[in-house]
């Protein structure tokens, strides 16, 4: 089975975090659009496109985290 | 009259715009289910030590399982807390986006203290690995005699715990008698390395 590095973003919280994300998100996102008064359509559109924030964010930690770790490991000790 | 509209009644709001009736359904199955998962922690537990009395059987809820509830739970409070702040932002300002994003930063605060009470949870935890290194400098008394050049052994406390380990002189000519006081100089391995306490020390 293959490690998933993103298991170790957030003290190890994001696996768990994202599943949370990526269920209610979308939920939140509708709701604020059909309450702001937006057509269906385009809740729904700003629904779907929130999902993308959470690969966003993910992808961006894992950068952050990835050059953390070069610099550490370039680190003339 | 539908079950909605029902506790749309016994909560004092009648018909519910659509917003509302996801508030106060957020705010009651959330609240249910959260009762669930705390009486199953609970019962749980009870039930656990009912049957390791009983039957001298280890039946206890495993980390990982932990793990879960409490995750389950964050959702349940999350989803409770949305219906509640959003309810009541609703009926207080009439603003349903602001209702909505309310309810929304109360579920993420909800979240959040889910995941503090976590990481403090997983701090309690104690790495009972012995570093045998930590023996270094400590004094303690020779259980069985070490003879020169051969191992014996010796009691020190380290770590919060008297230990009996492996030990050896540092000087190979010297004979160290059941008894005598001792001082750890140094570890190989998992044997002392043990020298004869002097009068000073």
């Amino acid at each position: 089975m293959l490690d998933d590095s993103g298991d170790d973003l957030f003290d190890g919280f994001w696996p768990f975090m994202k599943r949370v994300l990526l269920i209610f998100l979308p939920i939140w996102v509708f709701l604020l659009g059909m309450s702001a008064g937006a057509p269906t359509i385009v809740s729904s559109v700003l629904a779907g496109s929130s999902i993308a924030v959470v690969v966003y964010i993910e992808k961006l930690k894992l950068k952050q985290a990835m050059a953390a770790n070069d610099d550490a490991e370039s680190l003339i000790k | 009259m539908s079950l909605l509209s029902y506790i749309g009644d016994l909560v004092g709001v009648s018909a519910p715009s659509p917003i509302e009736m996801i508030f106060i359904s957020c705010a009651v199955l959330g609240t249910v289910f959260f009762l669930i998962m705390m009486g199953i922690m609970l019962i749980g537990d009870i039930i656990g030590g009912v049957v390791d009395t009983a039957f001298d059987t280890d039946f206890s809820m495993d980390s990982d399982l932990s793990f879960e509830l409490f995750s389950l739970q964050g959702i349940a409070a999350g989803v409770m807390m949305f219906g509640y702040v959003g309810m009541y932002v609703t009926t207080s300002t009439d603003q349903e986006v602001l209702a909505v994003l309310a309810g929304g930063l109360a579920a993420a605060g909800s979240l959040y203290g889910v995941k503090m009470m976590m990481k403090g949870i997983t701090g309690l935890q104690a790495d009972g690995t012995m570093v045998v290194s930590n023996a270094i400098g400590q004094r303690g008394q020779v259980y069985s005699r070490i003879r020169p050049g051969e191992s014996g052994e010796v009691q020190v406390a380290f770590e919060g715990s008297l230990r009996t380990m492996a030990a050896r002189a540092k000087d190979k000519s010297v004979h160290l008698p059941t008894g005598d006081f001792i001082k750890v100089v140094d570890v190989i391995g998992s044997t002392l390395i043990v020298e004869e306490l002097n009068e000073e020390e």
